[in-house]
């Protein structure tokens, strides 16, 4: 009991703060096929982001993409969204890299593809 | 000779015993690499073990219960030190039982270097049983005994599309010699972890439909063997079967423990861990470094 009592005191002192950030899920989803061309590309993390710290890059068969900066999509600080062009059937590369809101910076990649 | 038995019995116990808990966990680019139980890992991190529990039989049935505390804190961002204690009770069948702390456990490591694209990293680190601050009824070795170590990481993110499922596999590894100062025969340890991150695989390869908490499972097993360099030594190990649930600021971890052979115990034994993250519990404060975070 004294032990339990302990570790919730320990988490208690730190309820404020935020840990690194992983995708939660995306949309277009991790590895996916769709149907139809995404106007855009929506990544939602499990932690708040600090926005000017972020960025995402998309890539084709014909290269990089123009997607623009990511903003946030909703009124949480946890998804980001870009812009995506008019995307021609291929597999499509996603890079993101974003920062925490207690600046730990995390990383990843996936692909989707458009029938 | 009863005596003789208990001295033998306890000490081949704390033999079983790791040298120094499992700490450490961390990221190379997109791979988080959990800390693992059983084997030390390659990471310097700011972590707390509280409490990492075993409960095991050796070849003698000297059945033993080991509670252990273990801190690490980062003194640079690739530099860190490691703090360890362990409390063991060991049962020697129609004996008596005997309690106490084990030695304390003082190690160093320092992060090589960190490759993001291959997922791999690569550290060197020494670690330190001091002889004599442990109980000797338990049989805690009177002299002190460093182990230097080197430690690998590596994730398989970049294996090809051809055989995607199996990119969210990772390894880490460790491999020393410990050196007594007195007596007992140099010896090879050798630690391994073969992770499957299912985050990894949900976030980086393909979105399976993984909801909480299982999204966040790493299954794994792992491998701890000892070798005596000594002519007729006796090799001991397990083989640590289980799973890791890492969350935001602390992981749970259980496993099995599996003696690789009858010098190494009969009895399948347990070991459970919980672990908090104390970079992400504290990021402002004691959860950085202390120089150049």
């Amino acid at each position: 009991m004294r032990l339990i009592l302990a570790i919730a005191a320990f988490t208690a002192f730190a309820t404020h703060a935020n840990a690194h950030a992983f995708l939660v899920r995306s949309d277009p989803a991790v590895g996916t096929t769709v149907g139809a061309a995404p106007k855009m590309l929506r990544l939602e993390f499990s932690e708040g982001l600090e926005l000017p710290f972020c960025g995402v890059d998309v890539t084709g068969s014909s290269g990089a993409l123009k997607v623009g900066k990511p903003r946030f999509a909703d009124a949480t600080d946890k998804v980001l969204a870009v812009d995506l062009p008019a995307l021609q059937p291929g597999n499509y590369q996603v890079k993101w890299h974003v920062v925490s809101a207690d600046t730990h910076r995390t990383e990843g990649d996936f692909s989707f593809s458009l029938k | 000779m009863p005596g003789l038995h208990l001295h033998i019995g306890l000490a081949g116990a704390v033999l079983l015993l790791p040298l120094n808990e499992a700490i450490a966990h961390g990221f190379a680019g997109a791979r988080f690499f959990p800390a693992t139980l059983a084997s030390d890992d390659p990471f310097v991190a700011d972590e707390f073990s509280l409490p990492t529990a075993a409960f095991f039989k050796d070849s003698d049935d000297v059945r033993t219960e080991s509670y252990s505390v273990d801190l690490a804190k980062r003194i640079t961002r690739d530099f860190g030190i490691e703090l360890g204690e362990s409390y063991v009770s060991s049962h020697v069948p129609g004996g008596p039982t005997a309690s106490g702390f084990d030695n304390l456990s003082f190690g160093a490591k320092y992060q090589i270097a960190i490759d993001p694209v291959h997922e791999a990293i690569f550290a060197v680190g020494v670690d330190a049983d001091i002889g004599g601050t442990g109980a000797k009824r338990i049989g805690a070795d009177r002299f002190s005994t460093f182990t230097p170590t080197f430690f690998f990481g590596k994730g398989f993110g970049d294996l090809s599309n051809n055989v995607s499922l199996l990119r969210p596999f990772a390894v880490t590894g460790s491999m020393g010699v410990a050196l007594p100062t007195k007596e007992n025969p140099d010896a090879l340890e050798i630690g391994l972890a073969l992770e499957y991150s299912l985050q990894y695989l949900q976030s980086q390869v393909r979105d399976v439909g993984l909801g909480a908490p299982f999204d966040r499972l790493i299954p794994l097993v792992e491998f701890a063997v000892e070798t005596p360099f000594q002519r007729g030594g006796v090799t001991t190990g397990t083989a640590n079967p289980g799973v890791v649930w890492a969350g935001q600021y602390f992981q749970l971890g259980a496993e099995a423990i599996i003696p690789l052979n009858g010098a190494s115990g009969h009895v399948v034994g347990f070991k459970a861990q919980l672990h908090f993250f104390i970079d992400d519990l504290f990021p402002n404060s004691i959860g950085r470094p202390i120089f150049g975070g």
